[in-house]
């Protein structure tokens, strides 16, 4: 599986959703991505890419694209499939 | 004007002044009382300086600083000096439970019966009668610390004469006591007086395990004390009624609504089952949220005023009770003064926290 | 090792505790961060923990990166080994603390006993997820290891498992440690007790004033969260607000931080029930025996805020409840310095440099206050709590010379 598409999955299966669904998504804009399953995502995609997020990082950790940008920190590449 | 002096209350008949007039009259001697106690109890001073919105003379019932009935559980509040305090009431508790304290004072005390008394003449009229007492008589052994049973059933013992207990030292049905009682009073308006759930459970369950029936007919049964313990039975006031009826052939049995933080003005329940609150008292209902007052018709935390007490600041008290407002002088029974109903006790939480673990553990 | 006796336990999660198996492994064992990573995995993945906050907590608290840094942070300077056998008397009224203190006892490589709390929940659903990992072989080790028990009140029980143990975790305030501690143990047994602990907050006026919005949203939200969700009573939920600023500038946070934090407590803190008579009973209570109260602000009965003329030296006595706060201005930390006891334990921050306040607390010698943590924390559970290092409490050193 390609980085993006253990990013997308990770996504898909914590909060349910479409492919489709997934560019625009922002924390707390859908009903599954809140609080509690912002730590679901966050424990998924340090799984997928066997990397320990800082807590600052997991803060900022706002939206499907911002995310992109903060994972490129930790060596993940996601690029477009 | 009525300010302290309670001659203009003593001369109200307990059901007939309007809601208006009487809400009038009402908040000044409020207003009268806030200040007393202001200036005679430095705690109550204290609670109304920090805690309440109060600020001098209000213009309406409502308005009027009121303070959690609990704190006489954890407080002892006393506008008279020690020693003018004749008696200590105390509210009937389990054991290990906290009861409140009232410190009662000689002018306190005979406000109470007096008032108590203008609202018994609608009960039993103007005559003290053979009296029944659906009780034990080791109740009263202990003098000096009235519990408030103790004290309900001294209190309501005065508009009685000849009193008979109808239970044995060990709350067993004393049937020979009370027939013995029933034959010298034959023919004759006799006066009951019980608490609620004792009369159903050492009276009436006997009665009706032994197949007696009692023809009490011309009884009037006056019962307080609250509905909770037979709320778990499912009996209702009707069932109760009904029942009392059935069993021992009582036509009259009259609730009352009352606690011994003010004890002398009680409410009576009329017969379309609501409590009224006779002039010299009145009831507010509160929101849970803010205590901001509640519109008859909807339910909340249950204020009762009074303008009894002096000798310790309870003119003004939130309960812990839930209830509604019913009504303001329109009730079909013909009283006027507020009428309500109560509905139980304000649901208590199981508090969170991380103490206490071993020790609370079932 | 002789089986641990028979005793009237009821086992909620593993098997009888005959079998328990009491060898130690060392802190940080693969089997032990393989099990709490797959505990977390389990927990996450299931839609009912959502429902539950300080479940999903745990569950993220105990991921497998987590893990993976405390582990890398444990200093290995010695061989370190469990303990042996740790008893967990675990709070019954807050429902996820059993299940720290037992990750704390199984990172440090014990065996554990855990009495659990009844009628929770959160509970079962930790449990559950715990009984469906012991039954799979990858976990074995520590299936063999471990049992959550429940049993009543009874001295008997607690007296026989304390004298098996090398470790007790001792919650629920001074009554239960002091009552606990009177039970004999095992003499190598290291009991480390949670006491009644006292904890406030410090906001520094000017930083609640440069807020904008969203900031003012995640502070109300963090001040909540620490003090509201255990009715404050959490032993690190503040009871003190100390403002630090000038006058004016307290005055305006003030106005803009309360107003905020009403909003928050409107729509998640139903206080519809006889709470709301104890708050006021505790409020007039206040108002009469603390010499130094000045006046109270009632937010509805949402909030109680109750200003002091001073800092009484034992303002620690004064809890508050359901949200009632003691609160005071001051330029600087020296009023600290003066009522900081033994029984301090988390003080929460915003708009204040924490290491300041750290340095101040050790340069004073203060004898309390044990976590310096950002407004928000105060119930974050870690391995470092209460002035304890946990898995290094609950493990034994191997030294070689």
């Amino acid at each position: 599986m390609s980085s993006a598409e253990k990013y997308d999955a990770a996504f898909i299966e914590t909060f349910l959703l479409e492919p489709k669904d997934l560019a625009a998504l922002k924390y707390q804009e859908v009903e599954s991505w809140d609080s509690v399953g912002h730590m679901a995502l966050i424990a998924a995609l340090e799984e997928a890419f066997a990397i320990e997020l800082d807590i600052d990082d997991i803060i900022e950790f706002s939206s499907y694209e911002a995310g992109k940008a903060i994972l490129s920190k930790y060596d993940v590449k996601i690029e477009p499939v | 004007m009525t300010g302290l002096d309670p001659t203009f209350w003593l001369d109200q008949p307990p059901f007939a002044m309007d809601a208006e007039a009487k809400a009038a009259a009402l908040t000044q001697t409020m207003n009268a009382l806030t200040e007393w106690h202001r200036q005679h109890c430095p705690a109550y001073a204290r609670i109304l300086d920090v805690a309440t919105d109060a600020d001098g003379p209000v213009q309406t019932l409502a308005q009027v600083p009121f303070i959690p009935v609990r704190l006489f559980k954890e407080m002892d509040l006393r506008s008279v000096p020690e020693d003018q305090v004749f008696k200590t009431m105390t509210s009937s508790g389990t054991s290990g439970q906290q009861v409140s304290r009232i410190f009662l004072d000689r002018e306190t005390s005979a406000l109470q019966t007096k008032i108590l008394s203008r609202i018994m003449g609608e009960v039993i009229g103007r005559k003290r009668l053979p009296m029944l007492v659906i009780d034990s008589p080791s109740v009263l052994k202990d003098r000096n610390a009235f519990s408030a049973r103790g004290a309900g059933i001294l209190g309501f013992s005065m508009f009685g004469q000849n009193v008979t207990y109808a239970l044995d030292d060990k709350m067993n049905l004393d049937l020979p006591a009370i027939e013995a009682f029933l034959d010298r009073h034959a023919g004759q308006p006799v006066f009951l007086f019980g608490f609620t759930f004792m009369i159903w459970q050492h009276f009436y369950k006997p009665l009706q395990a032994l197949g007696q029936r009692l023809a009490i007919d011309q009884g009037v049964l006056l019962h307080g004390g609250g509905w909770k313990k037979l709320q778990d039975e499912a009996v209702s006031s009707r069932d109760f009624r009904a029942t009392l009826q059935d069993c021992a052939g009582i036509d009259r049995v009259v609730n009352y609504y009352g606690m011994v933080e003010q004890t002398g003005s009680i409410f009576l329940e009329c017969e379309e089952g609501f409590l009224h609150a006779p002039a010299y008292a009145d009831v507010i209902v509160r929101d849970l949220g803010d205590f901001s007052t509640l519109p008859p018709g909807e339910t909340g935390l249950v204020e009762v005023l009074s303008m009894i007490p002096r000798s310790y600041p309870g003119h003004a008290l939130l309960t812990e009770d839930l209830g509604r407002i019913e009504g303001l002088d329109h009730c079909a029974c013909g009283r006027r003064g507020t009428h309500f109903t109560i509905a139980g006790r304000v649901a208590r939480a199981e508090v969170r926290g991380c103490s206490d673990t071993y020790e609370a553990a079932a | 090792m002789k089986p641990l006796p028979d005793l009237p336990l009821t086992i909620r999660v593993g098997g009888p505790l005959g079998t328990l198996d009491r060898r130690p492994l060392k802190p940080y064992a693969e089997p032990v961060l393989a099990f709490l990573a797959a505990l977390s995995k389990a927990l996450l993945s299931q839609a009912e923990v959502r429902e539950h906050p300080d479940v999903a907590t745990f569950a993220f608290w105990c991921r497998a990166a987590n893990l993976a840094r405390l582990s890398a942070e444990f200093d290995r300077r010695h061989a370190r080994l469990g303990r042996g056998l740790v008893l967990h008397i675990a709070p019954s009224n807050v429902p996820v603390n059993f299940a720290y203190s037992f990750a704390f006892g199984l990172l440090a490589g014990n065996a554990n006993l855990v009495r659990i709390p009844e009628g929770f929940v959160q509970v079962e659903i930790i449990c559950d997820a715990i009984a469906a990992l012991f039954d799979r072989p990858e976990h074995a080790r520590v299936a063999s290891m471990n049992r959550l028990v429940r049993y009543p009140r009874d001295d008997a029980i607690t007296a026989a498992l304390s004298a098996e143990c090398q470790g007790r975790m001792i919650w629920g305030g001074d009554a239960t440690v002091a009552h606990l501690k009177r039970l004999p143990a095992h003499p190598r047994c290291v009991d480390v007790a949670f006491a009644d602990r006292y904890s406030l907050c410090l906001l520094g006026a000017e930083a609640v004033l440069a807020t904008d919005d969203k900031a003012l949203a995640e502070l109300v939200r963090g001040f909540f969260n620490d003090s509201y969700l255990f009715d404050q009573n959490g032993c690190s939920s503040p009871h003190l607000v100390l403002w630090r600023g000038s006058d004016a500038s307290v005055a305006a946070a003030q106005q803009r931080f309360w107003p905020a934090l009403e909003r928050v407590v409107q729509a998640a803190y139903p206080l519809a029930d006889a709470r709301t008579v104890d708050k006021f009973t505790h409020l007039c209570r206040t108002a009469s025996e603390v010499a130094e109260v000045r006046s109270a602000t009632r937010h509805g009965n949402l909030i109680y805020r109750i200003a002091l003329t001073a800092l009484p030296a034992d303002i620690a006595a004064h809890r508050g409840q359901f949200g009632t706060f003691f609160e005071h201005a001051a330029e600087d930390l020296e009023g600290l310095a003066a009522i900081v006891t033994e029984r301090y334990q988390t003080l929460t921050c915003f708009g204040v440099d924490r290491q300041e306040v750290v340095d101040f607390i050790v340069d004073r010698g203060l004898p309390g206050i044990d976590r310096v943590v950002p407004v928000g924390k105060a119930l974050d559970m870690g391995v470092v709590w209460d002035g304890y290092m946990l898995v290094e409490e609950l493990s034994r050193i191997v030294h070689s010379a």
